[in-house]
């Protein structure tokens, strides 16, 4: 069985945990205040203008975070973005090399000095903006800054990220350098920097599986811990950029705060 | 939970995990060893998931708000 092989038996398992914690913590949850909020509003009610607006606003340039400070901000858009761009990369790498693969997509050419560039590059992005996190964990551990740190999903993303770089260094430590290797920046200046103890035969194998179970278990833990945020400030935000939900929201909590309580005279 | 959440939650569920196993079977093969195995793991990810969906309580709208301030939600 190859090392592919394990990973795909294992991810629809992944996946459909990360579905589970989805639903019990923010789908059954949403519900209730979708509830609250009036239901749906029809697709022609939608205010698309202000629904761009808060994507852009949450989604693209983060500006709620923005008004926290410089560097809370400048972790969160390194580690969302780094994040995205290495996961659409990451997709086209297993599409172009793995399923459809083609002349420029082959070792060492073009096409593939193209995506270690994008991986390397989103993925040094990612790593700064960890960095950054950690060492804001540990700053401001105890005080009120702290209310926003989600040191364990910092910890975990970063054993991601360190071991993709060690399994792609020792990859490139492998074989013989050529100059185009240099685009994979960091794998590359890692497998560099490495190359003194290759081969790396079966530690390889070990850490690129270690790589991918970690980073398959990363996303199943998506669901159910604070990096349950990705999926739901966004949409908090969306939702309430339509004001027919807002005002809705507001009119209901109204109703029940003036409705008799029992027991109440 | 209206029944257009609930047709999202089921459909969104199952149509990601059919994809997984179309595009597994795509590396591993169709009718191979590893192929059952994988279509084993989107079965039991299955099971796991209609348990999960009918067994979760509905919370009331307090625990589901306080859901949301402590996650940073909105």
């Amino acid at each position: 069985m190859t090392r592919m092989a394990v990973f795909w038996i294992l991810i629809p398992l992944f996946i459909g945990v990360l579905f589970i914690g989805l639903y019990r913590n923010l789908l059954a949850k949403l519900a209730v205040i979708f509830g609250a909020s009036g239901r749906f509003i029809p697709w022609g009610d939608v205010d698309a203008a202000a629904l761009g607006q808060a994507y852009a606003d949450e989604v693209v340039f983060q500006r709620r975070i923005r008004l926290r400070g410089r560097v809370p901000w400048t972790r969160h858009i390194l580690i969302s973005w780094g994040f995205s761009v290495l996961f659409v990369f990451d997709i086209l790498t297993a599409l172009l090399t793995k399923y459809l693969p083609s002349e420029p997509f082959l070792d060492g050419n073009v096409g593939w000095l193209f995506l270690k560039f994008g991986l390397n590059l989103s993925g040094m992005v990612l790593l700064v903006g960890l960095l950054i996190a950690l060492a804001r964990s540990v700053t401001t551990a105890g005080t009120e800054q702290a209310r926003f740190n989600d040191m364990p999903g910092t910890v975990f993303l970063l054993l991601v990220v360190v071991t993709g770089f060690v399994a792609q260094g020792m990859r490139f430590a492998n074989v013989p350098p050529q100059p185009g290797y240099g685009w994979a920046l960091l794998g590359s200046w890692m497998g560099e920097a490495m190359r003194a103890g290759a081969p790396y035969a079966g530690s390889h194998a070990f850490v690129w599986v270690t790589h991918a179970l970690l980073a398959s278990a990363f996303l199943a833990y998506l669901g159910w811990s604070r990096m349950i945020h990705v999926f739901a400030a966004p949409l908090g935000r969306i939702f309430y950029s339509q004001v027919a939900l807002r005002e809705a929201k507001v009119r209901t909590v109204m109703e029940g705060l003036l409705k008799p309580r029992a027991g109440s005279r | 939970m209206s029944p257009a959440l609930r047709r999202f939650a089921w459909w969104s569920f199952f149509v990601t995990e059919a994809g997984l196993v179309a595009a597994a079977s795509a590396y591993v093969g169709v009718a191979t060893r590893d192929f059952w195995l994988v279509l084993a793991s989107a079965v039991v990810a299955a099971i796991a998931y209609v348990v999960a969906v009918l067994r979760t309580p509905a919370p009331d709208l307090g625990e589901a708000t306080a859901a949301s301030r402590r996650w940073f939600w909105f």
